[in-house]
């Protein structure tokens, strides 16, 4: 078969390919939506199918072409569709999601390309000759992250090549509508070499799209190519309202329609041969058991039993703690990368964390742009691709921004793309007030980071060792860790001061619960707490005496999301004792994380016991130091909140 | 560095939160054997050493005079000779501060005119505590009735409604004493005749009451148990706790599973307690975990007491003095009244006195298969040496029986109570 015979053949598999999905999916043999590429499928073949091996590919929503070029396994991808076990991720990710292979999709629009760009520095970091490719559409040129990407692949020499399929539609909206300036143009601001071709003339665009794919290899920089294309097919299906006559157009444009029509025996040599390999592939794989719940969800791995030890004190802060892991920890692995804005020495981040890191270890920390979106995508990438990266956000109320990524991308990927991957993106962010900063540099927004899929969520406090934690997430985590810490204790000694009359413990685990029960009597009501409230609540402690009678004792969480079930049993064996739990949370009240421990405590309990939430107003925390006092939890919040609740 | 044993304060006796530590026997570092004593502990009213368990290298995180709190830790020893720690300044440690006062307590002590310093070391001094000390001997301390329950060695049931009114009602004019006490008296003319040749302890009780007590702890188990707030603990075991002062102090030294062990196993475990309290070798374990007390004032020359019951039991045994003259001991079983009730309490020890009288010579069975046949058969053919008076003879004329003497020419004879009280 020649080269052109064999480009018609594998276009025309892809096409017959998504026009049997559409078949099955109109006999209703088919679950929920495919968006087909009937019209772009030679770029698919230009650019996935011209790959090395060890090349990457991410893709979107309209990613069965490129699957199909870059795998070779049509098969794989019909027994996904038809959501079947012997799908290339079991019919857990469908149509949209897809990975097998250093091929990965995902139906989010933009939110690929950073993820793209930081497994390609994997590979660059690694002096790997492999590069990336990304394929985006016109239609994801609304979104800022694709331009935070591309000014980080440019200024750092990241070997990634963009390919935006311009097919004039954005769904059913004309691109002209929305796009302003000129596509090309909006790469080159950003330094990046550029290209254009178009799927209308398929010999010229395999030549381009080689020699794009290579000058990323050769140069180690990034290519942005641009492919003019256009869709046959509606978007999705029964969304078309496209001028019939301009279909019309593009169809006598397309590459395939023009071959068949030309060649006649050939393409009807190809048809059968192509369709009979697609028929067999249904047959195989309609038949095919769908993945069981239990496969999906097997049943949790127990918990490591409760071991209790004292805390001792640590006459280092807690800032300069963080600061040792990371300087232990990037001597001792390699792939320990330390990513942030504004983190190199002299200056070290906002709170010093990185001090020093960027002279001993320059080519593993990365000063950012002011782009959370990208580089929270760009540290899912490094993570997805073996490394350890440890993503500083300045301050907490920022990571709204990263959200995206933290739960479309970071926390669905093992789940969705069947366990084959894990992304053990480690993401650290200073939260809480009390310093004046105002409403956007203040607020703990812990409560938008837990019950997310797959992520763990921690809070540091001034009682543990931080070293600990992070050298357990850096030992054990596979998945992605959110660490919580807070400004105002990066300056404290660890259990520096002690209460008389109180005995400092905490479990051995690797998120230690800390317990700090009175040693003479029988506490009387049970608080619970984390992170920066805790010494707030200790010095609560004497005054709660005074002013209630009552001995209180404390369980310090470090573990916020998912709460670890042996550690809600010992605080609700304990509230049961006292018949009084209290949580005491930076944070407001409503859906936070107080009501969930709560939850999680009662729900399991028989016993009548006394409840209360003690937080934040539910307001932006004001500068005005009299007013920020008001908003935020203070000792007399909890003494007026446990009277009110216990009257 | 492999840690191979640590140490912490026990706790021994429900009072002391705190032990004082009188030497430390070696230093940090040094190399300590199996069976070494590493420290020794003061309490209130005990003596406590540690022995090392195994060999290794010792670390200390006491000093000479420390108080240090029940739990606080003492030492550790290593397979390794440690070096001083780097990372952690000051040693965890459980501070005894100052004590704190709530408002309310602060404000009866002025009213009052009560010297604070009567609160030093109580940690949390509350309202109740300051009205406690007031109504004299209540408050401070026993507030803590309802105890914490450990299901491995008790089994709980919840109290009844009906009991919980009584309780409630009661507790309103008793405060935290709940406690009743009944007395019996129990006739030993005779008894100790046949105790004393069997057993080594001479003239005492003791051992039949722990034997006998434990068997009736099986029938009614509500006195083999505590009140824990809203349930009753009942004991799985029985192990009866003896009240002992032998000069260094009270301690109640705990005899295991009195239920399962015969009359002389008792006496050997009650004997070896004596002499280990006089060596002073008693262990933690040999001081807690008792059941049930039995205090035992007979040596006292003590006509009637009411002992006071100890944390998580219900009941307490008193063994008063023998009258000489009538013959006749007081046994007084003080219980918690939360847990049972006087009825309950009358049957217990008046089963109790029926028991142990039934020791008396006369009345052992014909062929009683305890440690007492033996005896009997071997006695059967005794004379008193004087009169020639059989036993079988002495037991028609309705007498006590025959008792060993040692004669003058060292001879050990029976004689029957006409001839040794010179009724001849």
């Amino acid at each position: 078969m020649t080269q052109a015979l064999e480009l018609f053949r594998e276009a025309l598999l892809i096409r017959r390919v998504e026009e049997k999905l559409l078949q099955l999916f109109s006999e209703g043999r088919l679950s929920g939506t495919i968006h087909s590429c009937v019209g772009q499928e030679f770029s698919a073949i230009a650019f996935a199918g011209q790959l090395q091996k060890g090349d990457f590919v991410f893709s979107n929503h309209r990613c069965h072409g490129h699957y199909i070029s870059f795998l070779k396994d049509h098969e794989g991808l019909i027994a996904e569709i038809l959501g079947k076990k012997t799908g290339v991720c079991s019919g857990i990710g469908g149509s949209q999601h897809l990975c097998g292979n250093n091929f990965y999709s995902n139906g989010i629009q933009g939110g690929i390309v950073p993820v793209a760009a930081g497994m390609a520095l994997a590979k660059k970091l690694c002096n790997s000759n492999s590069i990336g490719v990304v394929f985006i559409g016109d239609g994801t040129l609304g979104q800022g992250v694709v331009y935070e990407t591309m000014n980080i692949i440019s200024k750092w020499d990241i070997p990634l090549l963009i390919i935006c399929e311009n097919n004039y539609y954005a769904q059913s909206t004309k691109s002209e509508t929305n796009l302003a300036g000129d596509i090309i143009k909006r790469a080159e601001a950003f330094g990046i070499r550029t290209l254009r071709s178009e799927t209308f003339s398929p010999q010229d665009l395999v030549k381009k799209a080689k020699e794009s794919i290579d000058m990323v290899r050769k140069e180690k920089k990034p290519v942005f190519h641009l492919v003019e294309t256009y869709r046959l097919y509606p978007h999705s299906k029964g969304d078309d309202h496209r001028d019939p006559a301009e279909i019309e157009t593009f169809r006598n444009r397309d590459p395939l329609y023009n071959f068949a029509r030309e060649n006649q025996e050939a393409y009807e040599q190809l048809l059968i041969e192509v369709d009979s390999s697609i028929d067999v592939a249904i047959k195989r794989h309609l038949s095919a058991d769908e993945i069981s719940i239990k496969d999906y969800y097997p049943a949790r791995k127990e918990e490591a039993p409760i071991l209790w030890i004292p805390i001792e004190s640590i006459k280092k802060r807690q800032g300069e703690l963080i600061n040792d892991f990371f300087m232990k920890s990037m001597a001792a692995d390699d792939k320990v990368i330390f990513m942030g804005e504004d983190v190199l020495s002299p200056y070290g981040g906002a709170f010093k964390i990185a001090k020093g890191l960027s002279v001993k270890y320059p080519e593993r920390v990365f000063a950012t742009p002011i782009s959370e979106p990208a580089i929270t995508g760009i540290a899912n990438g490094l993570a997805l691709a073996g490394f350890r990266p440890f993503l500083e956000i300045m301050f907490g109320d920022f990571v709204t921004l990263c959200m995206d990524q933290i739960i479309n991308h970071a926390s669905k990927f093992h789940h969705m793309y069947n366990a084959q991957v894990s992304c053990p993106v480690v993401i650290r962010t200073p939260m809480g007030g009390y310093r004046g900063y105002g409403p956007t540099h203040s607020q703990t927004l812990d409560k938008f980071l837990i019950g997310i899929d797959n992520i763990t969520t921690l809070a540091l406090n001034s009682l543990i060792d931080p070293s600990v934690i992070y050298e357990n997430i850096l030992e054990s985590s596979e998945h992605p860790v959110i660490v919580i810490e807070n400004k105002a204790d990066y300056a404290k000694r660890i259990a520096d001061k002690r209460l008389p009359h109180y005995k400092y413990e905490r479990t051995k685990g690797s998120y230690p619960l800390a317990k700090i029960s009175p040693v003479f009597a029988k506490p009387t009501i049970t608080l619970v707490t984390y992170g920066g409230m805790v010494d707030l609540v200790l010095s609560s402690l004497p005054v709660i005496f005074e002013e209630l009678e009552l001995i209180t004792e404390v369980y310090v969480l470090t573990q916020l999301s998912p709460l670890n079930p042996l550690e809600l049993n010992i605080v609700r064996q304990a509230a049961e004792k006292t018949k009084k739990l209290f949580v005491v949370e930076e944070g407001s009240a409503f859906a936070g994380v107080g009501s969930e421990i709560i939850t999680s405590v009662v729900e399991e309990s028989s016993q009548a016991i006394k409840l209360g939430r003690v937080a934040s107003l539910p307001l932006p925390i004001p500068s005005s130091p009299s007013l920020e006092k008001c908003v935020l939890p203070d000792v007399g919040t909890i003494i007026k909140t446990i009277k009110e609740r216990l009257a | 560095m492999k840690l191979l044993q640590e140490v912490y304060v026990p706790q021994v006796n429900a009072n002391d939160r705190s032990a004082q530590i009188i030497s430390l026997n070696f230093a940090s570092g040094d190399q300590v054997k199996k069976g070494d004593l590493l420290l020794a502990l003061e309490y209130s009213k005990t003596v406590f050493s540690v022995e090392a368990e195994t060999d290794g290298y010792i670390k200390y995180f006491c000093r000479p005079e420390d108080e240090v709190a029940v739990n606080g830790l003492l030492l550790k020893i290593y397979d390794q000779v440690c070096e001083p720690e780097v990372s952690s300044g000051s040693l965890p440690k459980t501070e005894v501060g100052a004590t704190i006062f709530s408002k309310a307590a602060l404000e009866l002590i002025k009213a009052k005119g009560i010297d604070k310093a009567r609160f030093a070391n109580k940690g949390f001094v509350s309202r109740d505590d300051v009205l406690g000390i007031l109504g004299g001997e209540k408050g401070v301390e026993k507030k803590a009735n309802s105890s914490s329950v450990d299901s491995n060695l008790v089994e709980t049931k919840k109290i009844s409604h009906s009991k919980k009114l009584e309780i409630d009602y009661l507790s309103q004019v008793q405060s935290a004493n709940m406690n009743s006490a009944v007395s019996i008296y129990l006739d030993v003319e005779h008894l100790f005749k046949s105790i004393n040749q069997t057993l080594t302890l001479k003239n005492s009780l003791l051992p039949l009451i722990i034997f006998e007590v434990s068997r009736l702890l099986l029938k009614y188990p509500e006195f083999n148990a505590y009140f824990a707030g809203e349930a009753i603990a009942y004991y799985k075991r029985v192990n009866v706790g003896i009240a002992l002062d032998l000069g260094d102090g009270l301690k109640v030294v705990k005899i295991k599973d009195t239920a399962d062990k015969s009359i002389g196993e008792i006496e050997a475990q009650l004997l070896e307690a004596g002499e280990k309290y006089i060596d002073k070798k008693l262990s933690v374990d040999d001081l807690t975990g008792s059941t049930f007390t039995i205090t035992d004032l007979s040596a006292e020359d003590i006509t009637s007491f009411v002992p006071l019951i100890n944390q998580n039991q219900s009941a307490i045994l008193g063994v008063a003095a023998v009258d000489p003259r009538l013959q006749r001991v007081l046994l007084t079983l003080a219980f918690d009244h939360r847990v049972t009730a006087g009825k309950k309490a009358s049957s217990f020890i008046r089963e109790l006195k029926e028991r142990i009288k039934s020791y008396t010579l006369k009345n052992l069975p014909e062929d009683a298969d305890d440690k007492f046949s033996e005896i009997k058969s071997e006695k059967k053919q005794a004379k008193c040496y004087l009169c020639l008076k059989s036993l079988k003879e002495d037991q028609s004329l309705k007498g006590p029986g025959l008792i060993k003497v040692i004669t003058h020419d060292g001879r050990e004879e029976f004689i029957c109570r006409s001839c040794l009280e010179g009724w001849r």
